[in-house]
C-alpha cells in the first residue's frame, strides 16, 4: 500500500485500470438497463415499480461503499500520512453524495405508490439522510480552512466519526420497526428471484465500475492540482 | 409500466442526470487543470534550464 503513496506511481496503475473499468461500465449498462427496464418480470405485489429497485438498491450500496472508502482513506491519511489515500477519500465524497441523493430520491419515488407517502422518519430513511449530510459536511469542512492540510485533517476526523452511521444504516431494518423492506440478503437466503437478481447485479457492476472511472479521474485531477500549485509557487518565487 | 411510468422513468432520468453530471464536471475539471499546467510549463521552461521542477515539487509534497 505504501508503494502507492507516490501519486505518479499510483497514476501509472490507474492508467492500466481505467480502460478496463470503462469497458466493464459500458457493458454492464448496455445489458443491465434493457434487462431491468424491459426483460425482467414485474413483481407480483409491487408491479412495475420494482424496476426502481435496479437504480435504488445499487445507489444505496454505492452510498455506503463510497463512505467506507472515504473512512478507510481518512484513517490511512491520519495514521500513515498516506497522500493518495486522502485523495481517494476526497475524490469519493461527491460521488458518494450523488449516489446517496439518488438513493433517497428514487426511494421517495418508490415509496409514494407503495407506502402512500414519499417519506417517513423511520430509522433506515433518517440514517440514510444523515449519511447524505455527512458527505456534505465532509466536503464543506475539507475546503473551509485556509491551510489545505488543516482541512484534510478535520474532514478525515469527521469521516471517521461519521462511519458509526454505517452499521446503523445496515441493521436499522432489523433493529427497529420500519416501513422499509428488509435486506435482500439474510441468513435465510436471498429474497429476490434470479430473474430480478441478474439485472440488479449488472446495475451494481455498472455503478461500481462507474465509481472506479470517476474516482480515478478525480484523483488524477488532484495530482494535477498539486502540480499546478507547485508550478505557481515556483513561478512566484522567481 | 403498468400505470407506474410516472414513478419509474423519473428514477432512471435522475440516475442519468446524476451519473452524467458528476462525470462531466470531473472531466471538465481535469481538462482545465491540464490546460493550466501546460500553460505554466512553457513559461517555466523559458526561465529554467530544463527539468520539471513543478513535478519534482509536487512529488516532494507526496513522498
Amino acid at each position: 500500500m505504501h508503494a502507492l503513496a507516490n501519486p505518479n506511481r499510483f497514476l501509472k496503475l490507474a492508467d492500466a485500470i481505467q480502460p478496463w473499468a470503462v469497458g466493464i461500465c459500458i457493458l454492464c449498462f448496455a445489458i443491465g438497463l434493457p434487462y431491468g427496464l424491459v426483460f425482467s418480470p414485474a413483481d407480483y405485489q409491487q408491479g412495475d415499480t420494482v424496476r426502481i429497485m435496479y437504480i435504488h438498491v445499487p445507489s444505496a450500496w454505492m452510498g455506503l461503499f463510497c463512505y467506507g472508502v472515504m473512512a478507510t482513506g481518512s484513517a490511512a491519511y491520519l495514521i500513515w500520512r498516506h497522500p493518495v489515500a486522502n485523495m481517494a477519500a476526497r475524490a469519493s465524497a461527491p460521488v458518494g453524495a450523488m449516489f446517496t441523493a439518488l438513493c433517497l430520491l428514487t426511494g421517495m419515488l418508490w415509496g409514494q405508490p407503495m407506502w402512500g407517502t414519499p417519506w417517513v422518519w423511520d430509522a433506515r430513511l433518517t440514517s440514510m439522510l444523515v449519511l447524505f449530510f455527512l458527505y456534505l459536511g465532509y466536503m464543506v469542512l475539507g475546503d473551509a480552512f485556509e491551510h489545505r492540510e488543516q482541512g484534510d485533517k478535520a474532514a478525515a476526523i469527521l469521516a471517521l466519526v461519521g462511519s458509526v452511521n454505517l452499521p446503523i444504516i445496515k441493521f436499522s431494518v432489523d433493529w427497529w420497526n420500519t416501513l422499509h423492506q428488509p435486506s435482500i440478503f439474510s441468513m435465510e437466503g436471498v429474497s429476490v428471484d434470479t430473474a430480478m437478481l441478474a439485472p440488479l447485479f449488472l446495475m451494481v457492476g455498472a455503478f461500481q465500475s462507474y465509481y472506479v472511472v470517476v474516482v480515478l479521474m478525480r484523483i488524477r485531477a488532484q495530482v494535477l492540482q498539486a502540480k499546478v500549485r507547485s508550478a505557481r509557487l515556483l513561478q512566484a518565487a522567481e | 409500466m403498468g400505470g407506474y411510468a410516472v414513478f419509474v422513468w423519473p428514477s432512471y432520468v435522475l440516475a442519468l442526470v446524476g451519473l452524467l453530471g458528476i462525470l462531466m464536471v470531473s472531466r471538465r475539471s481535469l481538462a482545465q487543470l491540464q490546460n493550466d499546467l501546460d500553460r505554466l510549463r512553457p513559461r517555466r521552461e523559458e526561465t529554467t534550464s530544463g527539468g520539471n521542477d513543478a513535478d519534482a515539487q509536487a512529488e516532494g509534497e507526496h513522498p
